[in-house]
């Protein structure tokens, strides 16, 4: 029964990055009833508009990009608390923070993780919701590419929020109060982009805008998200 | 072998010399403050009343907007400064967080509430000009709601810094905030800026005139002076409230509160 | 030392050269407390160190300054001569770390989180998973989600993921919590086991851990 370290070789950055991607998914599918929650909030939020706002068609098509923007970043917010919440009390957190490998990819995979379970099924569903918003048919293009494009920069932006606060024990909405005025930018080009293609207008340059804004916080937020679990882990 | 060393019973008089030193010690930096902070207070009240005079007395009324735009000798200067003290306590809580430097903490965590007062201010003088100018209080002009994201960043920043009850687990939170904020704000202006021009077509600009007579312009400049005086003294007087609360325990604490 | 028959999952070999963990006028102030100020530590290879103290003296305090996670007030901790702050100091390769959470999720089997904590190591754990876990006599809990596990079996697998690791220095945060009379039988050994090898230890611990022939030294706070 004796084992030897036969090899002892380093796993490549790409290896921790796929595993961590792997096991995340691996503790989502075993609660999975809790990985509907956003999911079904999203439809919920974007349901009671028209109840709000009265069914008139033409109305809802005009609101149409910014009830689902709206809804969209109000979801990504809502489950932004659970991203580092059970690695912080279960302590799998100090084991990342401890690792050999770069910290900055191990928390990428986090958030990357976090970005498909939680932002993904919102943009596929976002198909149906369009329908029940009268959106044109010609926006659904611009609808699914700015929520594939704006989602994963807010859930990047909104990962340094959720470490900032991970060491909290009353947090409340304090997370939504420090993340939601960076959201700015992305709702306004997001919104945007629907807002044009829905009159035909050119909607390329506020995707692209948006695509400038992931690409930013794509190589910014993951060290200022290393810097904020350190410490909060202080 | 572990060992350890015979504690020191006062550990103020080797770490505050350590401190200055290396960063400029809370010691020195509290008298510094102390002498300057009344100096800059007095020189603020002496501008604000000068730039007072000259902008609602001397200065003459508009061809335009009559008296209406004298609000702008408070409503400009309250939103340069709103932006100003943002970009110093990012750039200090930065020094603060990459060279362990607690002074740079302190005024970091300083600056926030006066330049979240700058920013309510400039928000209320907006409206409150918006009425004459365009018959209502608030339209979403884009400076307006650029200046209204930004207090939304202060009012974060202060609320992360009031959870955090560890001062220093606080600042270097507030640090990274503050930080992510300050990359943030171009973009917030100009993603602002592009929405707006977006909606409004031709929007009013404020200060779209090419020249600005003389007469306006000199108590704009003074109340310019009049709000970076204010800034500073308020930003010291702050700075010297935090090194005592966070240098409680060293001797040169124990000797200012005990006279 | 534990007498019964354990499966052998030994090193084959030793960690070869000298190492030293050393500590230099640490001082660590919580609050408005300064817990222990001018605080001087060093162990080399093949010795372990036990942090003694009353609860509240900064014990865990001490420990996670060693591992890095928390910055020390004033002086400095050096693994072989380099400041472990240091930009280039690769110090997180060499040493694992148990705290008081011990880094298994719920939700997942040992095999599951002790795959996914090895990957974070520096180099592939020298020993198998089941393996590792049959050394603890726990081998049959390979494949059940932690949360069905009692505290005294996670706490196993805790240790078990730090008996597997490729790393020198091993910093435990009171390892025979939960554990009954064999299963700490079973940490002394496979601490000596580690300490024989040329590893080093740096624990806190409320039961006694009878580390045999090595030298165990102690810091009292």
């Amino acid at each position: 029964m004796v084992r030897t370290s036969a090899s002892a070789r380093k796993p490549s950055p790409w290896t921790v990055f796929r595993v961590s991607v792997t096991r995340d998914l691996a503790v989502a599918w075993r609660h999975l009833h809790e990985g509907t929650h956003p999911l079904l909030f999203f439809i919920l939020t974007v349901s009671l508009f028209p109840l709000a706002a009265g069914p008139d068609p033409v109305f809802l098509r005009q609101l149409a990009p910014g009830i689902l923007w709206i809804a969209a970043l109000l979801s990504t917010l809502l489950v932004l608390d659970s991203l580092f919440r059970t690695e912080y009390e279960d302590g799998t957190l100090e084991q990342i923070l401890t690792s050999a490998h770069p910290v900055v990819l191990i928390v990428l995979a986090k958030v990357a993780a976090h970005w498909i379970l939680s932002a993904l099924p919102l943009v596929a569903v976002s198909v149906f919701l369009g329908m029940m918003l009268n959106l044109p048919a010609h926006a659904y293009p611009a609808m699914v590419l700015s929520l594939l494009v704006g989602t994963p920069a807010m859930s990047l932006i909104g990962a340094i929020g959720a470490g900032l606060t991970v060491g909290l024990r009353r947090r409340g909405l304090l997370l939504a109060l420090i993340v939601m005025p960076l959201y700015v930018p992305i709702l306004i080009f997001g919104a945007h982009a629907v807002q044009s293609s829905i009159v035909q207008a050119n909607w390329v340059s506020p995707l692209l805008l948006l695509g400038a804004i992931l690409v930013l916080s794509l190589t910014l937020a993951p060290f200022a998200l290393v810097a904020a679990l350190k410490t909060s882990l202080h | 072998m572990a060992m350890r060393k015979p504690a020191q019973p006062t550990t103020s008089r080797s770490r505050a010399w350590r401190w200055f030193h290396r960063f400029g010690s809370p010691a020195y930096f509290y008298f510094f403050a102390g002498r300057w902070a009344p100096r800059f207070g007095h020189l603020a009240v002496a501008f604000f009343l000068a730039g007072l005079y000259f902008g609602l007395v001397v200065a003459p009324p508009d061809y335009q907007m009559g008296d209406s735009y004298r609000i702008i000798f408070i409503h400009v200067p309250s939103a340069w400064m709103s932006m100003f003290i943002y970009v110093v306590m990012a750039v200090s809580a930065g020094i603060g967080l990459v060279w362990r430097i607690k002074l740079s903490h302190a005024v970091a965590r300083s600056c926030a509430p006066v330049g979240a007062a700058f920013t309510f201010c400039a928000l209320v003088t907006g409206a409150l000009w918006g009425k004459p100018t365009w018959g209502t209080y608030w339209i979403w002009d884009a400076r307006l709601t650029s200046e209204l994201v930004l207090l939304f960043l202060y009012v974060g920043y202060m609320a992360l810094l009031a959870a955090l009850d560890d001062w220093k687990t606080g600042s270097r939170a507030g640090a990274v905030l503050a930080l992510v904020g300050l990359v943030n704000i171009p973009i917030i202006h100009y993603s602002v800026e592009w929405w707006n021009t977006l909606h409004q077509g031709a929007t009013i600009t404020k200060l779209g005139r090419p020249s600005i007579d003389i007469r306006m312009l000199v108590p704009l400049l003074i109340m310019f002076a009049a709000v970076n005086f204010y800034f500073l003294a308020a930003m010291l007087n702050r700075v010297r409230c935090e090194l005592l609360d966070q240098e409680r325990r060293t001797r040169w604490v124990q000797e200012v509160v005990n006279g | 030392m534990h007498s019964s028959p354990l499966p052998q999952a030994v090193r084959k070999t030793g960690f070869s050269g000298p190492a030293r963990l050393e500590g230099r006028e640490i001082e660590c102030i919580r609050g408005h407390a300064c817990l222990f100020s001018n605080l001087e530590f060093a162990l080399e290879s093949g010795t372990a160190l036990q942090i003694l103290g009353a609860n509240g003296t900064g014990k865990t305090s001490l420990i996670r300054i060693i591992t890095g996670l928390t910055e020390a007030d004033q002086g400095t901790i050096s693994w072989n001569q380099v400041n472990i702050r240091d930009p280039g100091a690769a110090y997180a390769g060499h040493f694992s770390y148990l705290g008081h959470r011990n880094g298994l999720n719920d939700a997942l089997t040992p095999r599951e989180n002790l795959h996914y904590l090895g990957k974070l190591e520096a180099s592939e754990p020298w020993l198998g998973i089941g393996d590792s876990l049959e050394q603890f006599e726990i081998g049959n809990c390979l494949n059940i989600p932690c949360a069905r596990l009692s505290a005294g079996q996670q706490q196993r697998v805790a240790l078990a993921r730090v008996y597997r690791s490729p790393a020198r220095l091993w910093v435990l945060d009171e390892p025979a919590t939960a554990l009954d009379a064999p299963a700490i039988g079973i940490l002394a050994e496979i601490m000596t086991r580690h300490l024989l090898a040329g590893g080093l230890i740096v624990y806190t611990s409320h039961q006694a851990i009878d580390l045999g022939p090595v030298t165990a030294r102690w810091l009292q706070l």
